[in-house]
């Protein structure tokens, strides 16, 4: 095997409050899930070892208060993201019609070095509420808004009932090391392409 | 919401769970079928009354963290009136930190900030190398006067002094004057708290100097949660304002 150094992929979510941030990471991360509300204050984050394809990486998936009155927080620890994932509810259509609002507020804020190609992941959330009958915007309707903003890839989760979290999960870790920077590529030994994963409901191009 | 100040409530323990039921629906509480009666009831009672507070203070209205600072007043006191005025009484002071310009929250940092650079050099300079001079990673504790940090009990206990400490520096104020003739040395900050938060960050400072960037600080300050001993906190707090003593702005 080549050596290679740690990769550490930094990861923020975003999105209004109460749309299940801090629910998603703690699935994805503890395997654990609480319907006890306690908004976040400030900034928190988990870290989590994945593998990708033949890599290793660290996931450091930062969470932030969804109250758009904390923006400073963004200035202070949005710097260095490597992936963005925008949250909303599948049953509250304002949690929707806010993605583009926190998408420009963290490209101004983290100023990537790229915007244009800076990846981004959309989630759809609370799925599991009332059997889905309670939902108010259409898997086509985030789907189209998700092309119209550069082909973002789409999941829809439930943080309850743990559907898709590591599917969505896994694919922002790609899309994060699709984007690292040149000097960090390295030559493996083997490739090994035995690993491609298959999921339900997603777009993700990965 | 926790459940810690369940025990020092016992009427409110008791409620049946009918009564939260009613309560729950007329101020609109969804999704809290899984609550026991008494936190249902705790969790519709802050609802009301921080909507009333959103009416009663428009410009700051309503934002995340107001509960934290409501909730031992609501276990504290039965009736609805008297948790909401003791509330604004509080929020006096605490609503700088729900501004939406951020002001109130930065000026504090600031303060914190400037405290280590006065008081600690050393810290400081570690943390101007990593870009952490900005105090970011004390965010929640000063949003929420260290209430995710302590236990209700100690939290109670540390509000408690800052509110004497802020009447104390108000009373001092007044009669300033006489206060200068007697030379007495006065060591009163209604800032306390901004000193208990340094003194805080202080007692890890030996980690805190090793850590290689602002989320190593940040996971150190938030793991604080649950493990700080408030008395020591205190005393800390008292020798760094004693230390600084005419070196920090008011």
């Amino acid at each position: 095997m080549a050596t290679r150094k740690r990769t550490l992929l930094k990861v923020i979510i975003l999105g209004d409050s109460g749309v299940g941030k801090t629910s998603l990471m703690n699935q994805f991360v503890n395997k654990k899930f609480s319907n006890q509300y306690k908004a976040t204050i400030g900034a928190d984050f988990l870290t989590k070892e994945v593998q990708v394809e033949d890599r290793l990486v660290t996931m450091q998936i930062w969470d932030t208060a969804g109250q758009e009155r904390f923006q400073s927080l963004g200035v202070a620890f949005y710097r260095g993201a490597d992936c963005c994932v925008l949250v909303y509810d599948v049953n509250l259509l304002k949690s929707f019609e806010s993605l583009s609002n926190w998408r420009d507020e963290f490209l101004v804020q983290a100023s990537p070095s790229d915007p244009e190609n800076f990846p981004f992941m959309v989630l759809g959330n609370k799925v599991d509420i009332d059997g889905g009958n309670s939902r108010v915007v259409s898997e086509k309707r985030a789907k189209t808004w998700c092309a119209s903003k550069g082909d973002i890839p789409y999941f829809e989760t439930s943080a309850k009932d743990d559907l898709n979290v590591d599917v969505a999960f896994q694919c922002i870790a790609k899309n994060a090391l699709k984007n690292e920077t040149d000097e960090e590529i390295y030559l493996p030994d083997t490739i090994d392409f035995s690993s491609g994963s298959t999921h339900t409901s997603s777009s993700c191009s990965c | 919401m926790n459940a810690e100040w369940i025990p020092y409530s016992p009427s409110q323990a008791n409620v049946t769970e009918e009564m939260a039921e009613e309560l729950a629906m007329s101020v609109g509480l969804k999704d809290d079928d899984h609550l026991e009666p008494c936190r249902q009831h705790h969790a519709a009672r802050l609802v009301s009354i921080l909507e009333a507070y959103a009416l009663f203070d428009p410009e700051t209205g309503y934002c995340q963290g107001m509960s934290d600072l409501l909730s031992p007043f609501v276990a504290q006191l039965d009736e609805d009136y008297q948790a909401f005025w003791c509330f604004v009484q509080f929020m006096n002071t605490a609503r700088h930190n729900f501004r939406l310009d951020e002001t109130g929250i930065r000026r504090q940092l600031n303060k914190i900030s400037s405290i280590f650079k006065v008081a600690d050099p050393h810290l400081y300079s570690h943390l101007e190398s990593i870009d952490a001079q900005d105090c970011y990673f004390v965010y929640r504790m000063v949003v929420v006067l260290l209430r995710r940090e302590l236990t209700f009990e100690q939290t109670i206990s540390l509000w408690e002094v800052i509110w004497a400490e802020k009447r104390a520096a108000e009373v001092r104020h007044l009669r300033n004057s006489s206060w200068r003739k007697s030379k007495k040395k006065s060591y009163i900050r209604d800032d306390l708290i901004l000193f208990v938060i340094a003194a805080a960050v202080r007692q890890k400072r030996k980690i805190i100097e090793k850590c290689k960037g602002v989320d190593e600080i940040l996971r150190e300050c938030n793991s604080m949660a649950g493990n700080l001993d408030l008395w020591l906190l205190l005393d800390d707090a008292r020798d760094l304002v004693s230390a600084l003593h005419g070196r920090i702005p008011d």
